[in-house]
């Protein structure tokens, strides 16, 4: 099997099947909204309305205040939302992602088309839904008086973050359909996952004896870098070298992982 | 010489069955089988040229949907090759990847694009898609709210305007009223004509016979018969007879296959013939004609009664006998046999009609098979309106 071959494979497919693609992705945000009255207006509200709470309770009523030295800036409201937001995106791809195949059993045992679009909708309709708050969040950081030309490097930071994803994503989809406890599991895996990476909390106030135990989370790199473009205004192109590796290496793994299993989800489902 | 759209050799296909989930994984890890294996498909072999057309019959369980899944692509043969030519089209079943929230005008979007159809080929065949379908009214509903016909019409519609060079369809049309049956029917003819590849799963003979030069036959996943299809279909046919009586011989036997797949009598084929007995295409009004009706009873011989009727194609009657009303014995159904009813002056104005042909019990009470004839043609000189010609007169005006 060589890898390369399965490489331009899962990047001609979004450009050969672009209807099939787009059409899966436009699906899901629909599907989502389908039968409500305000449809895409909740894509809106939902996220504004989280941000507005977060900015209340934190930096009105709690007035939490963080060292700007160590995180770039005072607010906490500010730092948790800069983690949160592609966190939430990463995690609501991941809890998605058992169903991936599973919930569409019908559709692979009936229909022969490329499998592989199906973990790619799965990645961007999460991220598309966040980017609207994630680019409101922006629009607000803006008019505090945050934006920086080191946000140049966010493209590149969020692609990372998204070819990341997509690997976990390809491989907790084709896991699931041989090992169905993973849907148990994966709510639990994320919340677990999501208090050890330095989210809610900057890396500073870990112990120093502990720091080396979220160090090896491999979320923290990503994470870290929206921490240093949003709000440090630098990139440490040693993390982004990190980061970027660690994405390749996981997607590659499960790009291969799911070229050799996919021929049984035919059997399986 | 025309290429092989279609090329199996020797396709196998096991199944691993595991009694439980955990089986699978114990398997993966410790490297000892924990599995039985079911064999579904044995051997089969077969060439299908470009433009020809192969009928897959065999009882339930025969392995005809693991063939046809392999043809299609959704799985893969644990040994033996294939190999195919040109775009192809499978319907495994009627209406899978529809979205049931989003209107069959979303549908027909995603539906096609997964057929492999590109946006605007998709948007330049979504008013015939919709016309095919019937579906005018209802285009923009939510599919949910659908009947199952509508559901089977609109992927039947998706499916055949996909235009494949393949097309294959498993026990599809099962479904679906008389009048869409026969559309279908007539669609597929259509893509024969076109010299497309067409390849079908059915129990139904009629269809088979009349869709498909070539026959498989699967029994316990093994090729059983391949060939012209009016020998592989009488040989089917009395296996299934076997079946019959070999299940009389034991009644405690509790599974009779051949019961299920086939009506006690069957109507094999109906024709309009005129006085000279040969089959007419431009029936005239007032023209001698024979409705002739071929049956075939598998089993010991039955009772029963035979029902012609002539309609318009929305189900409106406009005439039928039976062999009971008109006062004659009930016929001995055995074997294969030729009923014919004769009128000798068809009085039907001008129009397209069906002929429906029913075969019922001895008392005329059950409905046992039924076929449709048609639409046809009558042509007409007489330029009065409604149904049928009444012999008539005008009187003079007079004072009153």
């Amino acid at each position: 099997m060589n890898i390369f071959l399965i490489l331009k494979r899962w990047i001609e497919i979004p450009i050969h099947y672009k209807t099939l693609f787009w059409g899966f992705v436009r699906n899901e945000i629909k599907g989502r909204f389908a039968g409500s009255i305000g449809g895409f207006f909740w894509s809106l509200v939902t996220p504004l309305a989280n941000l507005l709470i977060y900015i209340f309770v934190f930096s009105i009523v709690l007035q939490v205040r963080l060292k700007p030295m160590e995180t770039g800036t005072d607010s906490f409201a500010v730092y948790f939302l800069t983690g949160l937001l592609p966190w939430t995106a990463f995690s609501e791809a991941l809890s998605n992602a058992t169903d991936a195949f599973l919930g569409r059993a019908n559709l692979i045992t009936k229909v022969s088309f490329p499998l592989e679009i199906l973990p790619m909708s799965g990645v961007i309709v999460p991220f598309l839904l966040n980017g609207l708050g994630f680019v409101m969040f922006l629009v607000y950081l803006v008019l505090k008086g945050y934006f920086h030309v080191a946000w140049m490097w966010l493209p590149l930071v969020v692609a990372v973050h998204m070819v990341f994803t997509l690997g976990m994503v390809s491989l907790i989809a084709s896991l699931s359909v041989f090992l169905r406890d993973i849907k148990q599991f994966i709510g639990t895996a994320l919340s677990l996952w999501f208090f050890l990476t330095p989210i809610i909390y900057p890396l500073s106030m870990v112990p120093e004896k502990l720091r080396w135990v979220i160090k090896l989370n491999p979320m923290y790199p990503f994470i870290e870098l929206y921490h240093q473009t949003l709000l440090h205004h630098f990139i440490s192109f040693e993390m982004l070298a990190y980061a970027g590796s660690l994405a390749l290496l996981c997607f590659l793994g499960s790009a291969v992982f799911f070229e050799r299993s996919k021929y049984a989800f035919a059997d399986v489902l | 010489m025309p290429l092989n759209a279609i090329e199996a050799q020797n396709l196998t296909k096991h199944y691993r069955v595991y009694l439980r989930p955990f089986d699978r994984l114990k398997e993966a890890v410790m490297r000892k089988p924990c599995h039985d294996l079911v064999e579904a498909l044995a051997d089969v072999s077969f060439d299908l040229p470009e433009g020809g057309t192969l009928g897959i019959i065999g009882e339930n369980g025969a392995g005809k949907s693991t063939l046809l899944k392999i043809l299609a692509g959704t799985t893969r043969p644990t040994s033996g090759e294939m190999v195919k030519r040109g775009r192809m089209a499978a319907l495994l079943e009627l209406g899978s990847g529809f979205h049931p929230e989003f209107s069959g005008r979303q549908n027909i979007y995603l539906n096609a694009a997964l057929l492999g159809l590109k946006e605007k080929e998709i948007r330049d065949r979504e008013q015939e898609i919709i016309a095919f379908s019937e579906l005018e009214n209802a285009i923009d509903r939510p599919v949910k709210t659908y009947s199952s016909g509508m559901y089977v019409r609109l992927a039947f519609s998706i499916a055949t305007s996909v235009d494949p060079q393949i097309l294959i369809i498993d026990e599809a049309l099962s479904v679906g009223d008389q009048r869409f049956q026969q559309k279908c029917v007539d669609r597929m003819m259509n893509f024969r004509k076109a010299n497309k590849t067409l390849i079908i799963s059915t129990h139904s003979m009629y269809m088979i016979n009349e869709l498909c030069s070539r026959t498989l036959w699967l029994k316990n996943g093994r090729q059983c018969g391949l060939g012209k299809t009016p020998s592989v279909v009488s040989n089917y046919l009395s296996y299934l007879e076997e079946g019959v009586a070999s299940s009389i011989d034991k009644p405690s036997e509790p599974s009779k296959p051949a019961e299920s797949l086939m009506p006690d009598i069957l109507i094999e084929q109906v024709r309009l013939l005129d006085e000279k007995n040969e089959p007419v295409v431009h029936i005239r009004q007032f023209q001698t004609l024979i409705v002739q009706v071929k049956t075939r009873r598998v089993g010991k011989p039955i009772l029963g009664h035979l029902a012609v009727g002539i309609g318009f194609p929305d189900e409106v009657q406009i005439f039928e006998t039976t062999t009971k009303m008109s006062g004659l014995e009930p016929i001995v159904f055995s074997g294969e046999q030729v009923i014919e009813l004769k009128i000798p002056s068809i009085p039907i104005l001008g129009g397209n009609y069906l002929v429906r042909v029913r075969v019922g019990d001895e008392h005329a009470m059950r409905e046992i098979h039924r076929m449709t004839y048609g639409p046809f043609l009558i042509e007409s000189d007489h330029p009065e309106i409604g149904m049928m010609w009444m012999p008539h007169s005008w009187n003079e005006p007079r004072a009153a």
